[in-house]
């Protein structure tokens, strides 16, 4: 059992970094938390549907089309929404993508529907491997993550425009006074992000299904990685996704009846475990904890870049 | 439904969500705290007032303790804000409002988990009493704002610095900013558990939160006449597109998605431009000559 | 001696903001903090009235020891400081500011409103007298109903400059109170802080400045801060002929003259 927890965990946590890989820049740079960040996933995950389903095109093509959409569409919510709340504080904006989470997330209900929809993929039941079983569409998922957090690093390290980005996070006034233009930087940090937020949206529809509420679903254990890593800190994310991922996976099989009975002091309860409808609460109080006791991050010693 | 009934079933409903909208008004824009579970006190005071009926207690002595429990709800949440930046806050409170939902889901023992719970309650002329009470709690508020309380919480609105640099004990301007928040929440919700005679985790959705935020966004923040203009005119578009579908070649699913897709611009829209709300707040004028 | 700093250290991170500082502040008298930008002047007033925490060291306020207690609880005691950069609440009006900064308000604690409504309604109509008297000396009545965010930023010195007379503590912390405020204002503003403030009400007053003008002025005694160390301290006069004082300006001036080359 142990390695198909393994599986799911990565699962879930490859899925949550590159969703959260956007939210966690732009949360840094533009210093607002933008709850409409995870529609930009539903968004994308429906576009691919568009172009697979309605258009028949195959799958690659299809989620390559969706996230490219839905990179410019993150784009277009800035210029159109956000930007013009540069300096105004953190809650109207934050507000404000509220808003606009309602729009998308009911946008995409009402063209597309309530009702659960499947990609035109073989549905296959998959290899066995070391004792696990993993379907070809969770190997493509793991694949497509792995590489696109390794171009990322590649452009973060390695590119100028990487660099630019840098700058900007680390202090934007700087960056603006060394003739970096930031606004210009600012929408690329959006197409990466909501590109990738697009692809992260696929793949959960993919090992999955297409549900609209796909992204409300995510928000919080988004926010729960970002912060875990430490807001800006890109690799942080991962790490905090990956945390999440083990945790949530894992955390219904834990028995904490020694934390609960506080190491034998007390005898308050015989087992103390997670039930299994709790799990979707998991990330949620992991996040409450968190915020309450550090809200800088775990990981936030100074950031990681 | 006849004409009477509908129209009675519409102003109670506005009347009730008039309340909640104003508890937010008051954590937001009164005192500046961003609350995205408001819907935790609707939940808890609906499930208390039904849990309290249920066990025996009368509709009066029940309602009194769903507020109470929602006031100190409130006054514990206060804690968690006491560090804590407006941003985070906001997370929080969302989270914590879904563990809500899910607790109440998921304990049967506690409320009938997904089953829910029904509650018997007759009192004559309900409507007029939910209008009362509608009526009080815009008094309160309005009460409370007028007072030297309520000039610095909305100074707090603004920034910590400020009161406390001239011996204003913020943090327990904020306590009591969210201790009477969760009394109004509270009632909010023990009055709709008690009309709707039956509730279940489905009624609390963070879909309310965020309705009754559009509610106060639109009707302006800090204005508690305005909110009061905010809950109705989102009642009103809510309950009327009802209808649209009589009319319209489209399917009830797609009206109620675009009926939200219309509230979430409503609230971007007004944070775009109107920040301010629709209607602003009236200035306090003295006479100075 | 009104307030007492002894060794007071405030790092961040590897910065030595404030390394040992010691002064004194005697009863009634104006005592001025001076010195180049960044010598640690906001960062002493932010510690002493509790708004960061310190790393080292002790403060001492009528012979009470206040490190670690929050603003508020220090502001209650009598110290209250202006801020360099201006916070007034905006969204309410100018007379509202001087209302809010009456100390010992009833009608500010929520139950007590219904059974005491009409002490503090007398409160209140005691206070706003007070506070329409204060706007006539501050030169701002005329804008008594308007929204402090309406007002210019020299406007809003004079207006937090009222709030402070409204709260009358014992201690006046001033930050940079001339700054953005035209001269012919600046001469009353210090006519004023010596007749009202001093002699009237005999409150203390400790006041970061850069206008030497102003604190030749009215200082009876001067600090002088660089690097967050103290390097001087004596009257105006003095301070104005110590060597040690000269050269840090100097210097200052010079590396600024490299850096622009």
């Amino acid at each position: 059992m142990i390695p198909q927890l393994i599986v799911n965990s990565l699962i879930t946590a490859a899925v949550l970094a590159i969703v959260g890989l956007g939210l966690t820049m732009c949360f840094d740079i533009l210093k607002f938390a933008n709850f409409a960040h995870t529609e930009l996933a539903v968004t994308g995950a429906y576009l691919a549907f568009f172009f697979n389903v309605q258009l028949h095109f195959n799958m690659g093509w299809s989620i390559l089309f969706a996230s490219i959409l839905t990179g410019l569409l993150g784009m277009l919510t800035d210029r159109a929404v956000f930007k013009r709340m540069r300096g105004v504080g953190d809650v109207i904006p934050m507000v404000t993508s509220l808003g606009l989470s309602i729009v998308m997330r009911d946008g995409v209900r009402a063209i597309w529907g309530s009702d659960i929809r499947l990609y035109n993929v073989e549905h296959s039941a998959g290899y066995e491997l070391l004792g696990a079983r993993i379907t070809p569409a969770q190997v493509g998922i793991l694949t497509i993550v792995v590489v696109a957090m390794i171009g990322f690093h590649f452009l973060l390290r390695k590119t100028k425009l990487g660099k630019a980005m840098r700058a900007t996070s680390d202090n934007r006034a700087l960056a603006e006074a060394s003739s970096i233009d930031t606004e210009k930087v600012i929408l690329f940090v959006w197409f990466i992000g909501a590109s990738f937020a697009g692809l992260g949206g696929c793949m959960i529809a993919w090992d999955t299904q297409l549900d609209p509420m796909l992204g409300f679903m995510i928000v919080i254990p988004i926010f729960c990685a970002v912060l875990l890593g430490g807001v800006g800190n890109v690799y942080g994310v991962m790490i905090g996704a990956l945390v999440l991922g083990f945790v949530q996976n894992l955390g219904i099989f834990v028995d904490f009846e020694k934390i609960v009975n506080l190491g034998g002091l007390f005898h308050i309860v015989d087992h103390f475990i997670i039930p299994v409808d709790y799990k979707p609460a998991i990330p949620f109080v992991i996040l409450v904890i968190l915020l309450l006791f550090k809200p800088e991050g775990i990981l936030a010693k100074g950031k990681g870049k | 439904m006849g004409l009477y009934h509908f129209f009675n079933y519409f102003v109670t409903i506005t009347a009730i969500y008039a309340i909640f909208a104003l508890s937010l008004n008051f954590q937001y824009g009164h005192a500046g705290l961003v609350n995205f579970g408001q819907v935790f006190f609707f939940c808890i005071g609906g499930y208390t007032m039904a849990i309290a009926i249920s066990a025996g207690l009368h509709f009066f002595p029940s309602l009194f303790l769903a507020l109470a429990v929602c006031g100190f709800v409130g006054f514990l949440i206060s804690y968690t804000a006491r560090n804590m930046g407006g941003t985070y806050w906001g997370i929080v409170t969302l989270a914590v409002g879904e563990i809500v939902r899910l607790v109440f889901l998921n304990e049967n023992w506690l409320a009938g988990g997904a089953n829910g719970i029904s509650l018997k309650v007759a009192i004559p002329y309900f409507e007029v009493l939910i209008l009362i009470f509608t009526a009080m709690a815009f008094l309160l508020t309005r009460t409370i704002m007028e007072s030297p309380f309520g000039r610095v919480l909305k100074t707090i609105r603004e920034g910590d610095d400020l009161a406390l640099s001239l011996g204003k004990d913020v943090f327990s301007f904020k306590k009591k900013a969210m201790t009477v928040g969760g009394i109004l929440g509270g009632l909010a919700g023990a009055l709709f558990a008690a009309q709707k005679k039956f509730i279940n985790p489905e009624d609390f959705f963070p879909i309310e939160t965020f309705i009754v935020w559009a509610m106060v966004v639109v009707g302006g923040k800090g204005n508690d006449r305005g909110t009061l203009w905010g809950a109705i005119i989102i009642q009103v578009f809510y309950v009327g597109t009802r209808f649209a579908k009589d009319y319209l070649p489209i399917s009830g699913n797609r009206l109620a998605a675009l009926r939200m897709v219309f509230i979430g611009l409503l609230i971007m829209l007004t944070m775009m431009y109107r920040s301010k709300g629709l209607v602003p707040e009236k200035r306090k004028v003295y006479k100075v000559e | 001696m009104l307030l007492s700093i002894r060794n007071l250290q405030k790092f961040f991170g590897g910065l030595k903001a404030l390394n040992g500082v010691s002064l004194d502040v005697e009863e009634k008298t104006v005592t001025g903090l001076v010195g180049p930008n960044g010598s640690g002047k906001s960062t002493l007033f932010n510690v002493v009235s509790g708004f960061l925490p310190k790393e080292g060291g002790e403060i001492y306020f009528r012979d009470e020891k206040i490190d670690g207690l929050t603003p508020d609880e220090i502001a209650r005691r009598g110290l209250v400081r202006t801020f360099q950069i201006d916070q007034s609440a905006l969204e309410i009006t100018v007379l509202q500011n001087l209302l809010l900064a009456a100390p010992h308000q009833n009608g500010e604690t929520l139950w007590r409103f219904i059974p005491y409504f009409r002490q503090i309604r007398m409160e209140e109509n005691g206070n706003l007298e007070k506070a329409i008297s204060i706007l006539d000396l501050v030169r701002l009545k005329h804008l008594a109903n308007e929204y402090a965010g309406n007002l210019s930023g020299g406007q809003r010195k004079l207006l937090s400059l009222g709030r402070m007379l409204m709260a009358d503590p014992t201690l006046y912390m001033l930050d940079e109170p001339t700054a953005g405020v035209n001269p012919t204002l600046i001469k009353h503003l210090l006519d004023f802080l010596r007749e009202e403030v001093m002699s009237k009400r005999g409150s203390t007053i400790f006041i970061i400045e850069h206008n030497m003008k102003v604190v030749s002025n009215i200082c009876d005694k001067v600090i002088v801060l660089d690097s967050g160390e103290k390097i001087a301290e004596g009257t105006p006069r003095e301070i104005q002929n110590n060597e040690k004082v000269l050269a840090c300006y100097l210097a200052r001036r010079r590396t600024h003259d490299e850096e622009s080359n």
